[in-house]
């Protein structure tokens, strides 16, 4: 009998407890999405339209950091195959061989090539050592002083 | 097992692992410094052979020479930057070796003053370790077996690693490269590039003499 009591007690406060967090979602507002306004995709249309034709506005969306890079840099501009404008701008100079895939290192050098693999895992290996011998440093000096209380004490 | 115990082992097995680690990365910073004294030695006796009549004979032929291939390993040039107190004798190759030793010259690229890109590469934790501090307009010295040559900084790029990053150039080009960020904890994801052009360079030159001291 006074478990049964106790039980319901426990129960009862549960369910106290939890109703209204569960109940809270219940009673939230219902916000109505904005309306979509009537759009006209007529300019919209004309401007990419306008873009595919013009080529250096391609250019400038299709490749704008190998276009900023060489505009930006000493090298030999990339221009785009496709591209009049730049391409005429830019007849003598070799157009860049992208690496096809996805190489990581250069070995030789090559129009267009990726920078040398200069990447060094030793930085890494040091700090991770160092880590690594400080936490079982940490670790042996710890018991070892575990050690010495116990036969201090004993 | 107490609990003792495995703290204990635990205790060990890191600090076997962590001694592993350090020793590993000392020794290849052992090696790679007495690579660059032997490099640097053998770069000074190389100079100190050089007789000025064979020199001189070696910059009239310098196209020739500029087009011969260099053993890899070998010292090709030396190469100054003030501004970061880096003066560092440059290998042949960009391999682990070569770049554990000192700054690496691509193969196939010019050499330094010769007409053409000439790149060199090193760690961004070595040899290189200062190279974002560069700025525009800084002077970088690079003295090769025909040369010398004051080189300022016009170009700063940062590009992804896997970027086409490196172009041919008809005129007397510099081109550094390193890893980006300097400051990097694991594999950095961009290279950055710096590219010099020869001091009192001729417009329109294509001459490897351009620049040269």
């Amino acid at each position: 009998m006074e478990l049964r009591k106790t039980t319901t007690a426990i129960l009862l406060t549960a369910a106290t407890l939890l109703t209204p967090a569960a109940l809270s979602a219940q009673f939230t507002t219902f916000v109505a999405p904005p309306r979509k306004a009537a759009v006209d995709s007529a300019p919209a249309t004309v401007a990419a339209a306008k873009s595919r034709a013009d080529s250096v506005a391609r250019m400038s969306l299709t490749d704008m950091k190998t276009w900023v890079d060489s505009a930006a840099g000493t090298s030999t501009q990339v221009a785009s195959a496709n591209d009049t404008t730049m391409a005429a701008a830019n007849a003598a100079a070799p157009s860049p061989q992208v690496p096809s895939g996805n190489p990581q290192t250069t070995t030789t050098f090559s129009n267009g090539a990726i920078a040398p693999n200069t990447a060094s895992p030793l930085p890494a290996y040091l700090a991770a050592g160092l880590a690594s011998l400080s936490v079982g440093l940490f670790l042996l000096r710890r018991r070892r002083r575990a050690v010495v209380t116990a036969r201090r004490d004993g | 097992m107490t609990a003792d115990r495995v703290k204990r082992l635990a205790g060990l097995g890191l600090c076997i692992a962590g001694a592993v680690l350090v020793g590993h990365a000392g020794v290849q910073y052992a090696r790679g410094a007495y690579r660059a004294d032997l490099v640097r030695q053998q770069w000074e006796e190389q100079q100190a052979r050089s007789a000025v009549g064979a020199a001189r004979e070696r910059v009239a032929n310098s196209v020739a020479f500029a087009s011969r291939s260099v053993a890899v390993g070998a010292p090709v040039a030396r190469l100054s930057i003030p501004r970061i107190r880096l003066d560092e004798i440059v290998l042949e190759g960009v391999g682990d070796d070569e770049l554990n030793a000192g700054p690496g010259h691509l193969p196939g690229s010019a050499l330094p003053g010769m007409p053409g890109n000439a790149v060199i590469s090193a760690h961004r934790d070595r040899h290189f370790s200062h190279l974002d501090a560069l700025q525009l307009g800084d002077t970088i010295r690079t003295e090769t077996g025909q040369s010398s040559g004051i080189w300022v900084i016009v170009g700063r790029r940062i590009v992804d690693r896997n970027s086409p990053a490196l172009f041919q150039s008809s005129e007397p080009l510099l081109t550094l490269t390193t890893c980006w960020p300097v400051r990097y904890f694991g594999s950095a994801p961009d290279r950055l590039i710096l590219t010099a052009k020869p001091v009192n360079a001729p417009a329109g030159s294509s001459r490897g003499s351009l620049g040269t001291t």
